[in-house]
């Protein structure tokens, strides 16, 4: 019986993180958190600066489905809101959405080597090389 | 019908194959847009209308960034009418400009741009970015005249929970001016001061815009005698409301050109509501030009001095968003031209429109 409350939690616990994405920077970054509104900022270009003032580099996974979460959650945007909100930000030059990054894994790597740099990637995928600072649920 | 059949094919697979590119390098990024109308008027001839741009923006330094935007539309044929040839498309070049970050929240640009006081006028253009089939006004530009060479500085700050963007321009532009009439008249502009500031909130644009410029325009050929030196400023107010699904739009545009140009009003308010993919919505706009008497002086004949020229539409439509790259959107208009003569009016012109439109950014 506590084998099978055991296993039912472990399960819970793997929907509950699949269905999360987590906030990353670089173990060297200063930054412990961040707010939904300094996030929402930073990725849909209004502020070019982190939290601490450092000059912000915004990159993302090409998975439009961690995307579609990721604004709809923290920008309060749908796909067809956001391509609206980009088109207008472009051919203004006022800013330029998030660089891509094709795997999650050259993510990682990306975000461990530039200390500037801010992302979101699903939670399994953590490790000690990134650091956390917000979960997305 | 053949040549129909193919532009609409050359262009929606043109446009389907580049769908996707976007960000080519790490330096490198191209986007692009495109439309296609269908205008059937009262008693006019059917129009399908082209047009497109592409957008590069290249990266040279952290700091330095080179854009330029190329935009195609359909030109005139050999005798100066509209034509719908392949061979006779224009293209323009809509910006071409450098970008220089001064510091993280400055930007300093100088090079060719649109006029950027009013909301839309930057993406005036690219129907994407826009509810309605076409923008509420005729024209954004001040008489024929939208955009012009020069500097911007951009400053982007916070207070609280609003966010704000001051924009200055500086520049010339050496535009054709047109005297509301139908008339071009050939003038340089100077002296352009341009200053915006757009405030956003969760729940609301604010953008007012402030133009003021010089020009001297070309008076050969007039049998009276008239000041070559135009004053032109230009003072624009456009919000956006969000309540829910709903969003309220409207602007209110006043330009003042001395000299033999017309004092204009123009007016425009909508409602759109949102469900799903769709979004249908209701506009009206209104456009009133006051003549000087200056400007019915230049005309010999009495009867036909206009001294007031009001244009209203009404329009209801729909914008289906297809999917992140397209929208397709159909309305119905009325519009009203009222003129008002020395001892008479004549409201006779009336029109109905329907307007098909397929939207496109890539």
């Amino acid at each position: 019986m506590l084998f099978f409350k055991f296993f039912l939690i472990f399960l819970f616990s793997i929907s509950l993180f699949a269905n999360s994405l987590a906030v990353i920077v670089s173990k060297d970054s200063k930054i412990n958190n961040i707010s939904k509104k300094e996030l929402s900022k930073i990725f849909l270009s209004k502020t070019k600066r982190l939290p601490f003032g450092e000059k912000s580099v915004v990159v993302e996974s090409t998975n439009k489905l961690y995307q579609s979460k990721f604004y709809k959650n923290v920008c309060n945007k749908n796909k067809k809101q956001l391509k609206k909100y980009w088109a207008k930000m472009i051919f203004t030059g006022r800013g330029q959405p998030p660089k891509k990054i094709k795997t999650i894994n050259e993510l990682i790597v990306f975000i461990k080597n530039n200390r500037n740099a801010i992302s979101y990637i699903p939670f399994e995928y953590i490790n000690d090389d990134i650091k956390v600072i917000m979960e997305i649920k | 019908m053949i040549d129909t059949f193919l532009r609409t094919f050359l262009f929606l697979s043109s446009t389907f194959i580049i769908l996707h590119a976007e960000q080519l390098s790490d330096s490198f990024r191209l986007d692009g847009y495109g439309n296609v109308n269908i205008v059937k008027t009262e008693n006019k001839k059917d129009k399908l209308n082209f047009s497109g741009g592409l957008q590069g923006r290249y990266e040279l330094t952290e700091k330095l960034s080179v854009t330029g935007q190329i935009h195609l539309k359909e030109g005139k044929n050999s005798q100066n009418r509209d034509s719908t040839s392949l061979g006779d498309y224009d293209s323009e070049l809509k910006w071409l400009y450098f970008d220089y970050y001064l510091k993280d929240d400055i930007t300093l640009r100088a090079g060719a741009f649109q006029f950027p006081v009013f909301k839309s006028s930057e993406t005036g253009d690219i129907g994407y970015t826009y509810t309605w089939t076409e923008n509420p006004l005729g024209y954004y530009g001040v008489f024929g005249c939208d955009d012009f060479e020069g500097i911007e500085l951009l400053k982007n700050f916070s207070y609280k929970d609003f966010d704000f963007l001051a924009q200055l321009s500086l520049g010339k532009s050496n535009n054709k001016l047109n005297d509301g009439r139908g008339d071009s008249r050939e003038g340089d502009v100077d002296n352009l001061v341009g200053l915006t500031l757009k405030t956003t909130h969760e729940n609301f644009i604010v953008n007012i815009g402030y133009l003021q410029a010089k020009s001297t325009i070309d008076t050969s050929n007039q049998f009276i005698k008239i000041d070559p030196n135009v004053d032109f400023n230009m003072f624009a107010l456009e919000t956006e409301i969000y309540i829910d699904d709903y969003t309220l739009k409207s602007g209110l545009i006043k330009t003042n050109l001395t000299n033999v140009f017309p004092e204009q009003i123009r007016y425009y308010t909508s409602i759109e509501y949102s469900f799903n993919d769709f979004t249908p919505y209701v506009l009206y706009a209104k456009e009133t030009a006051s003549f000087k008497e200056i400007t019915r002086k230049l005309l010999n004949d009495k009867r036909t001095q206009i001294e007031k020229q009001h244009k209203e539409k009404y329009s209801v439509g729909l914008r289906y968003d297809y999917s992140e790259n397209i929208a397709f959107k159909v309305s119905y208009s009325h519009e009203k031209d009222t003129v008002k003569y020395h001892n008479f009016n004549d409201d006779r012109n009336t029109n109905n429109t329907f307007i098909g439109s397929i939207n496109v950014v890539f």
